[in-house]
């Protein structure tokens, strides 16, 4: 039911509760009162600005005129980087930090352009210093576990990435960032926990496979060859095809010398691995978004 | 990765990984403005999309599936459904209710593959068929929004006859005349796929969203081969002639918009011809020229094409692709339109101006998949009481292996076929080329007109000199024995018309061409559309019957 908030509290509630599109009637009706009521202007702003309202950027504008405050450099930040304004939106945000170092919103979305913009290490102390102001914020964790894995950081993007599974122990994407950081640097007990793990927070039928596989890898990479064959063989009774008769015929040929067929050699099927995880990714990366 | 920053509202596309900002990708309906990829959105979000704001409201509250087999895998069904139940707020993966787009009044079924990655049991199949049901009770249309991974296995055989059930439901829609549209959305596979999603009218969808029967994992385990680039998205599909449309999500509601247009306009008490000359029904006002003349003026590569034709005659023309079976044919384009306010569905031979567009249209000789599209549209039309206007330009069917292989003759007959009985208006013009059975694949009408400097005839210049002439130079020859310019035609009633063209040719002014055609098709569906379509058949039969009897006018007789 849409009801236009009555007061200045019940549109802060109705923000607060992820209603902006009430909360913006709201503060809209009661601004009609109150025309240049800063506070009004500030909660007017931001339900447009969560909202993606084109309203945004004029409310913003006039908040700015009425202060000079970090919130409504900050809203106007944010207003034209909805607008794709990326150059006019950097500068109000740097006005916003100026005004309010610790301001994180207005951090993060600066360290996003400083990455869009090509430079990553300054993307990346932005980031650090937005994670010191919001600790336990998961987004700005997995943020910097991707800014450190793109340029190649991996010991500091793994710290992140454990951080970020403390901070969402159950987000199989998080555990699926660590699960691989952990491949890549040979820390096999840690990528095969991480994929145990995956497989124990993600009940979905149609990912059970994939998981399975990256532990048989992590046991592959790591030489236990048997422990990569006991989950082969749990692997065939989800799954009786491709990827997984691969996988065993290679441990089994590995373990025995011989297997019932030609088994693919070590790159081919790691490379089959990762690329089914990068399909899963993109699987999950699309459910997260629904 | 797609989770967004809490108070900096980032998020990475999962297509080209670039950072995002989120109320940005919302501004553009939550397509990555980097790279174009749409994502995936929920239930709220498309009715929000395209509907008009505030007339959605829902029928479907309540409708549930239940643990009909006491069915437990890892954990017992009656979980999962309450899991996603209080995950996405539905009661199950799908919901339908009434709304309006651009004001036209719908009915509209959307799922969500958020609930249990949209999969199909009792209560989807029941949604879907309850939204049919009430299509054919109002007499609206229909459009059905899928998202699904397929049959809900934990529903065993009852989510099978889902299937059944739904399309049964749109048989009787079919049937009683009712327009549906299915949109696909990213992802939709199994068992929707298999019914209900491919069974509307018109299929629609998104760039790149992910359509098929069967799984891309799992067909590459059966054949263990790996698949192509873009295997089972929306391009591919259209490519194989499985959709009508492939459009951005910023064009879908103006698109679905037009086609409930075209269905809902009240067809005009009387049109209007324009400003064109009208057709000339006598032979002796046409001016006279050698015929080998008027085989070079109809091949010139600059006379208008179809979809010119289309563009300049047609109000919300909206070209239809694909023959649903095999293969999306470039050498004949079709869709519907309004002409002068009266719907219609216009289908022609396509060539071009440019090389590479005539290679790309096949120098407009079509494979069996564009006689097979034209019928398809043309049963659309039928079913919605459109009259049928189709212009012919064509050298000749595609005389290639492939298209012998696939049924070139059968196609051709069937729409020779079907066009004689079809129960709507049928206004045939040839616009250049009249070659042969290819032409008349599209050829048979209450109306058959041609262009002043058209020509038609059952064989080509060269190829007739070549057989009885044993010499191809001899191609002028051959053209004047065969009467195949427009005097010849309305003398032996071949043609009922011929609509004149402006100085040299249409080609060298297209603008006065198109207002004599419009001139002359308003004039002939003015009167056909005023016949009760009984005589409408029994007078098209008697038409294509006088040729060969004693009824035939004979040149020079």
């Amino acid at each position: 039911m849409s009801t236009v908030a009555a007061s200045a509290g019940e549109v802060r509630q109705a923000l607060d509760d992820g209603h902006a599109h009430r909360a913006l009637q709201g503060a809209l009706q009661l601004l009609q009162d109150a025309p240049g009521d800063a506070d009004l202007l500030a909660l007017a702003a931001e339900a447009a600005v969560e909202e993606a309202d084109p309203e945004a950027l004029p409310l913003a504008r006039r908040l700015r005129e009425a202060e000079s405050s970090a919130r409504a450099h900050r809203l106007v930040g944010l207003a034209l980087l909805a607008e794709g304004e990326a150059d006019a939106a950097s500068v109000a945000l740097r006005e916003a930090l100026a005004l309010d170092p610790t301001d994180a919103a207005a951090t993060v979305s600066l360290a996003h352009l400083a990455n869009l913009g090509g430079r990553n290490r300054e993307a990346t102390d932005l980031m650090e210093r937005a994670a010191a102001e919001d600790p336990d914020n998961a987004a700005i964790a997995s943020d910097l576990v991707d800014l450190h894995w793109m340029a190649g950081r991996l010991r500091k993007a793994i710290v992140w990435a454990e951080r970020l599974v403390e901070l969402a122990p159950d987000d199989p994407l998080a555990l699926l960032d660590l699960a691989e950081l952990s491949l890549e640097l040979n820390e096999h007990d840690v990528a095969v926990e991480a994929f145990g793990r995956i497989r124990e927070v993600d009940d979905e039928p149609g990912r059970r496979i994939f998981p399975l596989h990256g532990m048989i890898e992590a046991h592959i990479r790591a030489g236990q060859l048997r422990c990569a064959l006991d989950l082969a063989i749990t692997a065939t009774e989800v799954d009786r095809e491709g990827l997984t008769t691969d996988a065993l015929a290679f441990v089994v040929a590995g373990v025995f010398g011989q297997a019932d067929h030609e088994p693919p050699s070590e790159e081919e099927l790691m490379s089959a691995f990762a690329a089914e995880r990068a399909r899963f990714r993109r699987v999950l990366d699309e459910t997260g978004v629904m | 990765m797609a989770r967004s920053s809490g108070g900096g509202g980032w998020l990475k596309c999962p297509s080209c990984e670039e950072f995002l900002y989120e109320r940005r990708l919302q501004r553009n309906l939550r397509v990555c403005t980097s790279c174009g990829h749409h994502f995936r959105i929920s239930v709220a979000e498309r009715l929000g999309q395209l509907l008009d704001e505030g007339s959605w409201e829902e029928l479907s509250k309540g409708i549930r599936s239940v643990d009909v087999l006491s069915f437990t895998d890892s954990k017992p069904y009656t979980e999962r459904l309450e899991a996603s139940r209080s995950k996405t707020g539905r009661d199950d993966a799908a919901a339908y209710g009434v709304g309006r787009i651009d004001d036209h009044p719908l009915v509209v079924a959307i799922m969500d593959f958020a609930f249990m990655g949209g999969s199909m049991g009792a209560a989807v199949g029941e949604v879907v068929t309850r939204a049919a049901e009430h299509a054919l009770e109002t007499g609206l249309p229909l459009l059905l929004i899928t998202a699904s991974g397929g049959a809900r296995m934990q529903e065993g055989a009852i989510s099978l006859m889902q299937m059944a059930k739904t399309s049964a439901a749109l048989a009787r829609l079919d049937d009683a005349g009712g327009l549906c549209i299915c949109l696909l959305t990213d992802p939709t596979y199994g068992g929707v796929t298999a019914s209900y999603a491919m069974l509307g009218d018109i299929l629609i969808a998104e760039p790149s969203a992910m359509v098929g029967f069967a799984g891309p994992r799992v067909i590459e385990q059966t054949i263990r081969q790996a698949l192509p680039d873009g295997f089972q998205t929306s391009e591919f599909l259209a490519d194989h002639g499985m959709l009508d449309l492939v459009t951005t999500r910023e064009n879908l509601r103006r698109e679905i918009a037009k086609l409930l247009g075209h269905v809902a306009a009240e067809p005009p008490a009387a049109m209007d011809p324009g400003p064109g000359s009208p057709a000339i029904t006598d032979p002796a006002r046409l001016p006279t020229r050698p015929a080998w003349e008027t085989v070079q003026a109809a091949r010139n590569q600059d006379r208008p094409t179809t979809l010119e034709y289309a563009g300049f005659l047609l109000e919300d023309f909206t070209e239809l692709l694909g023959d649903r079976l095999f293969a999306q044919n470039e050498s004949v384009v079709g869709g519907p339109g309004l002409l002068d306010g009266l719907p219609v569905v216009l289908i022609g031979h396509q060539k071009g101006h440019s090389t590479s567009e005539l290679v790309r249209r096949n120098f407009g000789m079509p494979d069996p998949e564009g006689y097979r599209k034209a019928l398809r549209l043309m049963s659309y039309a039928a079913k919605l009481h459109m009259p049928i206007i189709t212009l012919v330009d064509t050298p000749g069917a595609f005389p290639g292996l492939e298209a012998e292989e696939r049924g070139q003759a059968v196609a051709i007959a069937r729409n020779i076929l079907e066009m004689s009985r079809l129960p709507v208006p049928i206004v045939v013009v040839v616009t250049g080329e009249g070659g042969s059975g290819g032409a008349l694949a599209l050829g048979v009408g209450d109306r058959v007109m041609m262009l002043q400097n058209a020509y038609y005839s059952v064989i080509s210049p060269e190829g007739c000199s070549a057989i009885l002439w044993n010499n191809a130079a001899d191609a002028p020859k051959a053209a004047e024995a065969l009467r195949l310019d427009a005097p010849s035609l309305l003398q032996l009633k071949v043609m009922d018309a011929v609509v004149p063209e402006p100085g040299e040719g249409a080609h060298t002014d297209p603008a006065t061409t198109a207002e004599n055609l419009k001139h002359a098709l308003v004039t002939s569906l003015e009167e056909l559309r005023a016949m009760p379509t009984e005589a409408l058949l029994a007078a098209r039969y008697d038409r294509f019957r006088m040729f060969g009897t004693d009824r035939q006018p004979m040149i020079g007789a």
